[in-house]
């Protein structure tokens, strides 16, 4: 039965890990954390929706137009709202992400209304048995889908000037402009990317849950959690931080105490506050020796 | 009165101060000098326990500095400025000075809350106080300007004032003249003498400007890549080739405008 | 002195207000009384200390629950539930974040939101739902001094009224004093706040603590002006919402927090008919006052005021 719970969580954890990821780096490359992550990425699973159910695409034909979907959304979240607003203090720029929330959560339920969406598995079919472990065809996807959009992701990163130029604006943004690296085109790119992410989190998440205009919304508070969990600042450490919320979470389900069932939600932020306790930094943040 | 022994300092792959010891005492001006990325403002941070070092020990007055959180070092006496100021630019200029005395602001935040007469009255008294330094500067038309509009060289000597008014006994200035023109040196100059031989506060300094520095110190400290390279009185210190080696590729004297 | 004058046309003017308005506009508007303290709560915390929260609602919360059980419960009076009920949030608050507080502003931000979410989750529990009432929630009595309940809305709105100026005056206070300076040194240059001696930790722990009652404040008086709580009042959506008014009016900025409070109390009021439009134009609203006005309404009017030498004549310098 663990064995069970472990996989479930790995899953449930790798669709936190991609919605931190995106977090994660919005916030390297430009200090803004993206409270709208969660409303941005209802809405790409609701283009999802139309594209599959509404249009009967197979989901393999529509999970790149949500992909661009979403890296148009980010890009168009910083170039008109975020962009316009530089002058504010970052706390008010926050406010700019909840709005653009509200902005979208507006329009969704006006497109799709109140009922909850179903969407289609990514491939269909009868589970697999592997000894005691039962785990969906959808659960293999998800899990396939994390370590190739991670793997592709830190590759960009790595090896093309795309990446090299965001490493060095996260690291330093005053530098990274001296050196003639174009940091508001930088922004734009991690807006993309980092919502992009977040879309896949959504069509691949949305086949588990139904679909309405506020599920996502715990979805998100779990990548914050993943994300202050592995560092805030540590693409690595924001998957790391994903993959233990969802085991975490997997695992209180696994406890037969109600009580415990009932709260996972909260026990989930009651574990990372205390390990924030114990190491303030995150697991793989660096120790900050502040400047002065 | 203050002691660093053996004193380093390591930032990820960077050794920026290594085993570095030299003392202040009582009563004197010493400089602090060295190109830049020496690790002075390192030395300055170290003692203000912004940072933890990596090895070494740093004493005041026999007392084990390491045992303290940075709000704690002010209580014992020690007081800084910044190199790059550390005015507050959204508070006006007595404002600022009345944080200088923060530690002599003792009402609880009920009395304060309430605005009970004592904490009226512990604010009025700061004020005064704030206000008389102002007075004897003859700055007091800048009381309730704000600091960010005010020039560079002006600032400098508010933070000055503002390190004063948290009564130091020892106090530690990072280039205090730097971006000032020669006559505002000249008075800084002269102030800083004043506050040590009449107010009897010790002095520990940064600054690049090398006739300011020999002018003014009875003794200097030279810091190249981390480790201490020379210390003397200032005319040994010119005479000394490894500093000028050290100083060479930047010109000597002039180190930085 | 003119600011006297000011401040007296202006306590004239909310004292006759309610006599030309319709009953509910006026309950609407003790309704804004409540966020007021809401919001400046949040200001003092996040405008003047830098830490941003993101559970305000379940401060709310914990204070209209408190005031309504001593009440109901334990049969104490209004004037001492009332109280009673912006000391115990501040207590819970600051027993469960000082460990937060050492940390960084982000590491405050993740446990408050977590924390909204627990309580949420936490009151329509079936274990207790004989003293919370579940998700229906409970029914809270009325202010009462002596035999004398206030139960009209214009009785309910002098009550607010003497709150809310009361509170706001020993807020101002506290901004203004050795206390309120250190936050905004704390805020803006950390390492020569502690330079000069101020402890980041209890001064952090000093805003909390005010943010915290101010918070249980106000949701006591707004579950005594109802008459009624129940958590679905208290979900992410109303933490945004107190957020709002502080951004809106202006960061750091007390009277502007009061603006922003009393506008989004009101807007969606006007905006009731069209709820979708409501929802859409109150993100552009959010999204389009940060661009424009990005140190908020208040900041706007400043800024005007220093352009346009008749508006200095007009509101003398302190005013
Ligand atoms: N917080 C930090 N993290 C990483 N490196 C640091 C940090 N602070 C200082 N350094 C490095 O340590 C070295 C010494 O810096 P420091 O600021 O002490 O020099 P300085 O002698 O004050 O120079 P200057 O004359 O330019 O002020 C530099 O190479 C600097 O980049
Ligand atoms: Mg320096």
């Amino acid at each position: 039965m663990l064995e069970q719970y472990i996989v479930l969580g790995l899953v449930q954890g790798s669709l936190y890990a991609l919605m931190a990821l995106g977090m994660v780096l919005i916030f390297k490359t430009t200090d803004i954390v993206n409270f709208g992550q969660a409303d941005m990425t209802m809405f790409s699973a609701y283009v999802g929706f139309t594209l599959t159910v509404g249009l009967g695409w197979p989901f393999w034909a529509a999970l790149p137009v949500v992909i661009l979907f979403g890296f148009l959304l980010g890009v168009a979240v910083e170039r008109l709202a975020l962009r316009p607003a530089k002058e504010a203090p970052v706390v008010s720029l926050l406010i700019v992400t909840l709005g653009v929330a509200l902005m979208l959560n507006a329009l969704a339920s006006w497109i799709w209304g109140f009922d909850p969406k179903s969407l289609p598995y990514a491939i269909s079919g009868p589970p697999l048995v592997l000894g005691n472990i039962i785990i969906t065809r959808h659960d293999l996807v998800v899990f396939g889908t994390t370590i190739v959009l991670s793997l592709g992701f830190f590759a960009l990163l790595k090896f093309t000037k795309v990446g090299t130029a965001m490493r060095a604006a996260a690291q330093n943004k005053l530098g990274a402009q001296l050196l003639g690296i174009p940091v508001s085109r930088i922004a734009m790119m991690s807006w993309g990317l980092g919502v992009a992410l977040g879309a896949v989190a959504g069509v691949l998440i949305a086949p588990l849950v139904f679909l309405d205009l506020t599920v996502m919304v715990f979805v998100m508070l779990k990548g914050f959690a993943a994300a202050v969990l592995g560092g805030f600042t540590s693409l690595p450490g924001a998957i790391v931080g994903g993959l233990l919320v969802g085991l975490f979470e997997s695992l209180l389900i696994a406890v037969p105490f109600e009580l415990i069932n009932q709260l996972k939600e909260t026990l989930v932020f009651v574990l990372i506050i205390v390990l924030l306790a114990v190491r303030p930094q995150g697991l793989l943040g660096e120790p900050i020796h502040r400047r002065v | 009165m203050l002691a660093l022994e053996d004193l380093s300092m390591r930032f990820g792959g960077l050794q920026a101060l290594d085993r570095v010891s030299f003392e202040v005492k009582e009563g004197e001006i010493v400089g602090l000098i060295g190109p830049n990325g020496a690790g002075k403002t390192t030395v300055f941070n170290l003692i203000s326990r912004f940072y933890e070092p990596t090895g070494g020990r740093i004493s005041f007055c026999g007392e084990n500095l390491l045992r303290w959180r940075p709000h704690q070092v002010v209580e014992r006496g020690i007081v800084r400025t910044f190199q790059l100021l550390g005015l507050f630019p959204y508070m006006t200029v007595l404002e600022n000075l009345m944080i200088g005395e923060h530690r002599d602001f003792g009402g609880s935040l009920l009395s304060v809350a309430l605005g009970l007469p004592r904490a009226r009255r512990e604010e009025r008294d700061r004020r005064a106080q704030a206000l008389w330094l102002l007075r004897f500067l003859k700055m007091e038309a800048l009381a309730d300007a704000f600091v960010f509009a005010l020039p560079y060289g002006t600032q400098k000597l508010i933070e000055l004032m503002r390190a004063l008014l948290a009564r130091p006994r020892l106090l530690l200035l990072d280039e205090p003249v730097a971006g000032m023109t020669v006559a505002e040196k000249t008075a800084m100059r002269e102030f800083i003498r004043r506050i040590n031989h009449d107010w009897g506060i010790t002095v520990l300094l940064v600054e690049h400007d090398m006739s300011f520095v020999m002018g003014l110190c009875n003794r200097i400290v030279v810091l190249n890549y981390g480790r201490v390279i020379a210390q003397g009185r200032p005319e040994e210190i010119q005479q000394n080739a490894e500093v000028i080696e050290a100083y060479l590729g930047e010109g000597v004297g002039s180190a930085r405008a | 002195m003119p600011r006297q004058i000011w401040l007296a046309l202006l306590g004239l003017l909310l004292i006759i207000l309610p006599f030309g308005l319709k009953g509910y506009t006026v309950y609407i508007l003790s309704i804004a009384g409540a966020n007021i303290l809401a919001a400046v709560g949040l200001n003092l915390l996040m405008g003047y200390a830098g830490q941003v929260s993101i559970g305000q609602a379940a401060f709310l919360a914990i204070g209209g629950y408190t005031s309504a059980l001593l009440m109901t419960k334990l049969g104490l009076s209004f004037w001492l539930a009332f109280p009673l009920a912006g000391m115990l949030t501040s207590l819970t608050g600051l027993i469960l974040f000082i460990p937060a507080l050492r940390l960084g502003t982000i590491y405050l931000a993740i446990a408050t939101l977590g924390f909204g979410a627990a309580v949420q989750q936490l009151i329509p529990l079936p274990y207790w739902s004989a003293i919370l009432g579940g998700h229906q929630g409970i029914r809270v009595p009325r202010p009462q001094i002596g035999s004398f309940v206030f139960d009209t809305d214009l009785e309910l709105y002098y009550l607010t009224l003497v709150i809310v100026v009361v509170l706001l005056v020993l807020s101002w206070n506290v901004a203004r004093s050795y206390i309120g300076r250190a936050f905004i040194a704390l805020r803006d240059k950390p390492a020569a706040a502690e330079a000069l001696g101020i402890n980041p930790t209890r001064y952090k722990a000093y805003a909390f603590l005010v943010s915290a009652f101010l918070t249980g404040i106000a949701g006591a008086l707004q579950a005594h002006l109802v008459g009624h709580i129940s958590p679905g009042e208290f979900g992410l959506g109303k933490s945004i919402e107190i957020f709002a008014m502080v951004i809106l009016g202006g960061i750091g900025s007390l009277p502007g927090s009061v603006l922003g409070a009393v506008f989004l109390t009101f807007l969606p009021h006007w905006l009731s008919e069209a709820r979708l439009l409501y929802t859409f134009l109150y993100g552009a609203a959010l999204v389009l006052v940060i661009i424009f006005m990005p140190y908020g309404v208040w900041g706007f009017f400043l800024r005007l005021y220093y352009r346009f030498p008749a508006m200095q004549k007009l509101f003398p310098k302190g005013a």
